[in-house]
């Protein structure tokens, strides 16, 4: 089989090795569809033994060199994307891509891959929201999907305990007594002993139980499947599992509210007028999930009317958000750019999932973070 | 604030006759004598709550003899020595907080007084806060405000906490309660102590990855991300950050004071913050309390300023008076009571 497009290909005294290998069955046919620059690829120079790089790019232009039959053999796609290129990841100070411009994209260029890739056996996403990615063709399929699950869990959680100590220790009277010089002697709320609700207790849900635990908060969580945390509740780290059906029961006991569902048909705006009336007048909702699983209109209307305390948005029903959404000028919410995860590491941690996933595929064994297609998580 | 009467002869009475030192911002009197009279068993007596002698003129000498418990409720109270000279029964001083300076003078730490302070019960509430600083410059929060006061869409990357390095200056209460929950994100946690065997037990579970002791403060400014402050002060934690201490910091690197701000050379700091030497501090308190307005630390963009309520939790007066009346039970007792003061190293 030619092996033009690999990037195993030594070209010395060895290739008759190197032809030998890629001759008999290759372990995997690898597709990268991402941005070449970007110093994560760095480390598919670290492929497992007999897989074979086709390619990295963008563009099905960027393939242009790959025989039908390469296109054929293609077995793995990894589908990239939200990172940035080397000349802009300096810390601190860049001018990041957008996360969700570049998402829609890499949307559209699966969509002209696809017919090609008539040999798919494998696609890992390296995004946890697959909402974009699920077209019907793919649900069908008999196509593995994985996803990035985890990668993003430490950044969310830790953005979610700061939005605790936010309200808890009123930050923006803080921030506000203190640009006035003014020494403003108030009471502090301490996260010990408050409770966390969790709506999602996957791979972020569960980090934020770990660390709202570590403060010594009181953790519980909604549910659709109790038998998957009965460990959580033995174990202590769950107070509490509500049903599905109890939703307003959790809002009620709960003086921070932590949502980190994926949108799908069954949680388009879960949390609802009525489910934000149920909160706590104290309470705070904090959304690391996505948008769209709120009442965004409800919530706004909550937060002007001061009928909970405030909210911590990292994802929005529109993104980019408008400029013109009341969001942004409400005093009691704390809003960040659907970037709460993305850290100098994440796309490296990212590479590094997908190739301990690369192992497992080419040993046979049973891959992590398997999404169920029609579920949609 | 009536006395009790005194107990039928048959029962030997346990008796304690209490004075408040109060001082703001202490609760006013009436609210301090309704959370301890709840709590007094029989025999005990609070006599009075003032800010000096002079506000308790209707005590009698007897009274002011028979006084043996003095509660310190506020510890920037500058008549120490005036409540000294009138309480000559004086057996034991107890703090509702934990820093007890200006109450330290030479005279009571020369006698056989038992003193004791709170240390503990706002040890949560100060970890909370330190924690709360290092979210606030490894998100960029200021950044992050500004953008949204000006409703733009400013993608940054951020930081985890987890694998920074978190190194403590002092390991008692406040600083034990501060590695747990950098422990908890995954911090590299290091301590420095005055007596690093008593962190033994803590690096051998893992809770430490390293202590030093104090000779070798600057290691470990060097090698944090996060440096939280939290030893009272004393003679030997005078200007303990210093500097040069100050500059063996990392240039990206958070200085965080929940302890007293006497143990930081403050004008050093200030100076450093300016030139943008260190990357920004989490401050609690100051050399001067209240900060005068014309400090430069209240308009440094790099500092996050708190006035000294760090400790001040909603449940802060519940917990105290708790805890001194678990110490009230061991002092009828003759128990050895929680919480005393070395008088030696002074905490």
């Amino acid at each position: 089989m030619p092996h033009n497009g690999s990037s195993n290909d030594t070209g010395d005294a060895t290739s008759a090795a190197a032809a030998a290998a890629a001759a008999a069955a290759a372990a995997a046919r690898v597709l990268v569809i991402g941005n070449p620059e970007a110093p994560e690829f760095a480390l598919l120079q670290q492929l497992p033994p007999g897989v074979v790089l086709l390619g990295v790019g963008q563009a099905l232009a960027d393939f242009a060199h790959l025989s039908p039959e390469q296109w054929a053999s293609c077995d793995v796609v990894v589908k990239m994307g939200g990172g940035s290129s080397p000349s802009k990841s300096q810390p601190a100070h860049s001018h990041l891509h957008r996360c969700n411009s570049s998402s829609v994209s890499l949307t559209q260029s699966l969509e002209e891959f696809w017919p090609l890739l008539t040999g798919l056996k494998w696609l890992h996403s390296g995004a946890v929201g697959l909402e974009h990615l699920l077209t019907p063709a793919l649900v069908t399929s008999p196509v593995l999907l994985t996803n990035a699950r985890g990668v993003y869990s430490q950044s969310l959680a830790e953005f979610a305990l700061m939005s605790c100590h936010f309200f808890a220790k009123q930050l923006p009277r803080l921030m506000a007594s203190q640009a006035a010089r003014v020494w403003d002697v108030h009471e502090v709320q301490e996260l010990r002993g408050a409770t966390m609700g969790l709506i999602g207790i996957g791979a972020i849900g569960r980090r934020v139980a770990e660390l709202a635990s570590a403060y010594r908060m009181r953790v519980v969580a909604l549910t659709r499947d109790a038998s998957k945390v009965q460990q959580d509740v033995h174990s202590g780290l769950l107070s509490q599992v509500y049903a599905a059906d109890q939703l307003h029961q959790l809002m009620a006991a709960s003086d921070y509210v932590c949502l980190s569902l994926p949108h799908t048909a069954s949680t388009d705006g879960l949390v609802s007028a009525a489910a934000i009336a149920a909160m706590k007048p104290t309470g705070v909702l904090i959304n690391v999930g996505r948008g769209r699983t709120v009442d965004e209109e409800a919530l706004i209307a909550a937060l002007q009317a001061g009928r909970i305390r405030g909210a911590a948005l990292d994802v929005f029903a529109t993104e980019l958000l408008p400029s013109s959404n009341p969001l942004w000028g409400l005093p009691n919410v704390l809003l960040t750019p659907h970037c709460s995860a993305r850290t100098g590491r994440f796309m490296f941690d990212n590479v590094q999932l997908f190739l301990d996933n690369l192992q497992r595929y080419v040993e046979g064994r049973q891959l992590l973070n398997v999404v169920d297609k029609t579920l949609g998580y | 604030m009536e006395e009790r009467d005194t107990q039928p002869a048959e029962t030997t009475p346990i008796t304690a006759n209490i004075i408040v030192a109060r001082y703001p911002p202490a609760p006013p009197a009436s609210t301090i004598a309704e959370l301890l009279n709840a709590r007094l068993p029989p025999g005990v007596t609070l006599l009075g709550c003032g800010q000096s002698p002079a506000e308790l003129q209707h005590l009698t000498q007897q009274q002011w003899a028979s006084a043996d418990v003095l509660i310190v409720w506020g510890a920037r109270n500058p008549n120490a020595k005036e409540f000294y000279a009138k309480l000559t029964g004086l057996k034991w001083l107890h703090s509702v907080a934990t820093g007890l300076e200006l109450w330290l003078t030479p005279e009571v730490l020369s006698t056989s007084v038992t003193i004791t302070n709170a240390k503990g019960v706002t040890a949560n509430s100060m970890a909370e806060f330190a924690m709360m600083c290092c979210h606030y410059f490894s998100r960029q929060l200021p950044r992050l405000l500004e953008a949204q006061a000006a409703h733009r869409w400013d993608v940054f990357e951020v930081e985890e906490l987890r694998g920074a390095t978190l190194g403590l200056v002092g390991c008692g209460h406040i600083g034990g309660r501060v590695a747990q929950l950098g422990g908890a994100y995954g911090m590299r946690v290091v301590a420095l102590r005055s007596n690093p065997a008593l962190s033994q037990l803590d690096v051998d579970s893992g809770l430490l990855d390293r202590v030093y002791s104090p000779e070798h403060l600057h290691e470990v400014m060097a090698c944090s991300d996060y440096v939280v402050v939290s030893t009272p002060y004393t003679p030997d934690t005078h200007e303990l950050i210093s500097a040069a201490a100050i500059a063996a910091m990392k240039p990206t690197a958070v200085l965080i004071n929940v302890g007293r701000g006497r143990c930081i050379d403050e004008a050093a700091l200030i100076e450093a913050l300016q030139a943008g030497r260190i990357r920004g501090a989490g401050l609690d308190v100051y050399q001067v309390e209240p900060l005068p307005p014309s400090s430069p630390l209240w308009g440094l963009p790099n500092v996050l300023l708190s006035p000294h309520r760090a400790a001040f939790h909603s449940n802060f007066f519940r917990d105290s008076v708790d805890l001194f009346a678990r110490n009230l039970q061991r002092h009828l007792a003759g128990q050895p009571l929680l919480n005393v003061l070395d008088k030696q190293s002074q905490y």
